[in-house]
């Protein structure tokens, strides 16, 4: 296991990126009131950071606003866990999983592999401020960074930022569903990978010989390994990112599509062309199309929105470099 | 922009409902029956819409096969269903915007949505889809206007909360597959000012306070805001409103997808675009998205049954269309296989001529379930199938969207490729 990260490895690490932070060195705080004594002047938003645990052990970073007023009960129905679900993790949790001393909760934690199972909630409101401030993994200094700086940190380490509005009084009940359940993370989200071995299974156990005839070699080869490779092992715990212009993932995504269709088709192909007595080819083809068309169409336009994207967030940040070195 | 009786698309809401209003009372004088209008809808003595009445009402025109077919032959590929099947049934000078793209001329899309909370049902979902459509098929640019600001003055709710809601619906918009280099999408609070608040202004001058009593039912005690809103969704009709996409260039012309409760209100956009200088905005018009209960029913965001929600699970769309969709199917099954469904009420079908693609499967579904040879539950089955596709595919292009793809879609930023 690696040694845990520093304030001085954290700062290394942010310049390193290129992520503008500033420090301000302080006397040891403890509470948010202290902290403000000192840095409290300073322009931006200023959090205030906790950890929670549930009665399953997973923990959850809120971060937020040091003016945000937090029900606790509420946040816990939204995410999912009853009205009494959430209680503040004990210090030696806090210890083993962030590897920071009380009172020094920050998002700057989660760079720690012993922190890789920690759902982050930031507070919505970070987003409009100028610099958000967090300790740097030690109480006795506040870091200002811009809320995209904390956007890049995050995503270096693996992580989606997700901001929420954390002072919303969401009521759970039949037609409201706990709407921040989903970024829990938790090990039922990488059903993904089991699903997709298990379609991949069945796709091979159909009578596929006939309708793979003529078809790519490569997509019998890529059916056929899968099988051997299927086995239910359990899934690692990872937080689960969209695919976004991920090419291997988008690409997964069709085949997958593209093989529980073949499943599907083989039935009402057969049907039909015992119905109609239709060229099996004709039939597959066209019907082949009508169901997979809309499908495919709507995976390629969100990889085309998402490379998109990354080109975009690519170029405001070489902008603002180049603003930054005195250059236009 | 608010919906309203269960249309979806680009509309306005207000608060009065029981003053006079001038301008549609005195078209409504002959009818004394039907009222449509932003704010309110509904059938004569609580009936159907009769539509070939309201497009008379209205001075707008039908939507002919002439124009589908036209359509066809200039897009080189078939007609959107809605189109087909007389969902959108009325325009205003869309013959002008074939004419101009046969030409080669320019043109834009323009829609929107007042943000709320509730998740989107497939009632908004539909002018949504069909916009899509015509970004795709003609390859133009589109704009989304989000109308944070007329929330937040009519639902009464804050600034930042109008426009985190705003963001939230912009997920589901991306959702629905628009094009992220042919489309702006842009939330009042962060777009209004230069040159869009310039052509507000324009705008402003050519309607009277007596005008917008007339069209929205403004009285004495509502606050300014709402009279000072409507320039503000009338302004991105005009090209130089947006001066990243289009610079100063006023000939660019305008179509805009809306349910056709939103008729009267852009009608005073059309009344004031000749008088500053610009070209009238084109209109394609939709019907009602009916409620689950049929045409009595109103689609209601407080009843989750009324609809069924982007959000919903298979289980949920089965259990609510088995429990809740009105089947015009015999109330035996005897009288059902001797007189057939009555499909003029039948929901199932209505959904389905909504959302099943394959016109020949619709044509033999509403041949044998007429004729009583197709029982209500097969009917509901079949579109059971059709509507979960439809979600499970919203759902999951819904968790690709990202905040950082948020942002590049409300960027103000040039789009090169907009007309590729």
């Amino acid at each position: 296991m690696a040694s845990p990260h520093t304030k001085e490895s954290l700062l290394a690490f942010l310049e390193v990126n290129q992520i503008e932070a500033k420090t301000y060195d302080h006397p040891k705080v403890l509470t948010v009131e202290e902290q403000a004594n000192y840095v409290g002047h300073l322009e931006g938003g200023h959090s205030k950071n906790l950890l929670l645990k549930d009665k399953k052990n997973r923990l959850i970073l809120i971060s937020a606003l040091t003016s945000a007023k937090i029900d606790l009960k509420v946040l816990s129905q939204r995410l999912g866990l009853g009205k009494s679900g959430l209680r503040m993790a004990p210090e030696d949790i806090m210890q083993a999983s962030l590897k920071v001393p009380l009172g020094c909760v920050t998002p700057f934690a989660l760079q720690n592999d012993s922190a890789r199972s920690v759902t982050l909630l930031l507070d919505e409101g970070f987003r409009m401020k100028s610099k958000v401030f967090f300790h740097p993994l030690s109480n006795d200094a506040t870091t200002a960074v811009s809320p995209s700086g904390l956007d890049k940190f995050l995503r270096l380490i693996g992580r989606e930022p997700v901001y929420v509005d954390l002072e919303a009084i969401v009521v759970v009940s039949k037609e409201q569903q706990p709407d921040l359940a989903s970024y829990l993370v938790d090990m039922s989200t990488e059903c993904i990978t089991k699903d997709q071995a298990t379609i991949e299974t069945r796709a091979v156990q159909a009578s596929l010989p006939v309708l793979i005839q003529g078809m790519n070699d490569d997509v019998t080869k890529s059916v056929v390994k899968p099988k051997s490779k299927a086995s239910p092992t359990a899934p690692q715990m990872e937080f689960v990112k969209p695919a976004g212009a991920d090419v291997q993932a988008t690409t997964k995504s069709i085949l997958d599509e593209f093989l529980s269709a073949v499943q599907k088709e083989f039935q009402v192909t057969s049907q039909v062309v015992e119905k109609q007595g239709e060229e099996v080819a004709t039939v597959t083809s066209n019907s082949w199309r009508q169901r997979l068309v809309p499908e495919l169409e709507s995976m390629l336009v969100a990889f085309k929105n998402a490379a998109y994207t990354e080109g975009f967030v690519a170029g405001i940040a070489s902008c603002s470099r180049a603003k930054g070195k005195g250059q236009t | 922009m608010e919906d309203s009786g269960g249309g979806g698309g680009v509309a306005v809401e207000s608060a009065a409902v029981d003053i006079s209003k001038q301008e549609v009372n005195a078209s409504n004088a002959e009818e004394a029956g039907q009222v449509v209008t932003p704010w309110e809808v509904a059938g004569k003595d609580g009936g159907k819409i009769d539509y070939d009445k309201l497009i008379v009402q209205f001075g707008c025109q039908k939507l002919d096969q002439a124009l589908i077919d036209r359509v066809e032959r200039l897009t080189g590929k078939p007609a959107h269903p809605f189109l087909r099947r007389g969902v959108f049934f009325a325009h205003r000078e869309f013959d002008k915007i074939l004419d101009a793209y046969e030409k080669g001329e320019k043109f834009y899309l323009y829609t929107g949505r007042g943000p709320s909370s509730d998740a989107l049902h497939l009632g908004h979902l539909v002018p949504f889809m069909f916009t899509k459509y015509l970004q795709d098929a003609f390859k133009v640019p589109l704009v989304i206007q989000l109308t944070d600001d007329e929330k937040c003055m009519w639902k009464d709710i804050t600034v930042e909360r109008s426009q985190h809601l705003a963001r939230e619906n912009a997920k589901d918009i991306i959702a629905c597959g628009f094009d992220i280099s042919r489309t702006f999408i842009f939330s009042d609070f962060d777009y209004v000012g230069g040159e869009f608040y310039k052509n507000m202004v324009r705008i402003a001058k050519c309607v009277t306070l007596n005008q917008v009593r007339g069209i929205f039912g403004f009285v004495g005690e509502d606050h300014i805001g709402k009279v000072s809103f409507p320039p503000v969704q009338a302004a991105p009709s005009f090209p130089t409103s947006f001066p990243h996409l289009f610079g100063q260039r006023k000939d660019v012309r305008c179509l805009i997808p809306c349910a056709i409760d939103q008729d009267p209100y852009f009608r005073m956009t059309r009344d004031a675009a000749p008088r500053i200088g610009f070209l009238k905005p084109a209109l394609i018009e939709s019907l009602f998205f009916p409620a689950l209960q049929g045409d009595s029913g109103k689609m209601s965001a407080s009843d989750t049954s009324t609809a069924i929600y982007v959000t919903d699970t298979p289980k949920e769309i089965k259990t609510k269309i088995n429990r809740y969709a009105f089947s015009g199917g015999g109330d035996t099954m005897e009288k059902h296989r001797k007189y057939g469904a009555n499909l003029e009420v039948d929901i199932p079908v209505k959904y389905l001529s909504f959302f099943l693609d394959d016109d020949a499967e619709l044509e033999e579904i509403k041949k044998e379930y007429g004729a009583g040879r197709m029982l209500t539950g097969e009917v509901k089955q079949r579109l059971i199938e059709v509507l979960t596709a439809i979600v499970e595919r919203h759902r999951k292009a819904r968790a690709g969207v990202t905040e950082e793809m948020v942002n590049a879609f409300m960027a103000v930023r040039p789009l090169p490729n907009m007309y590729g």
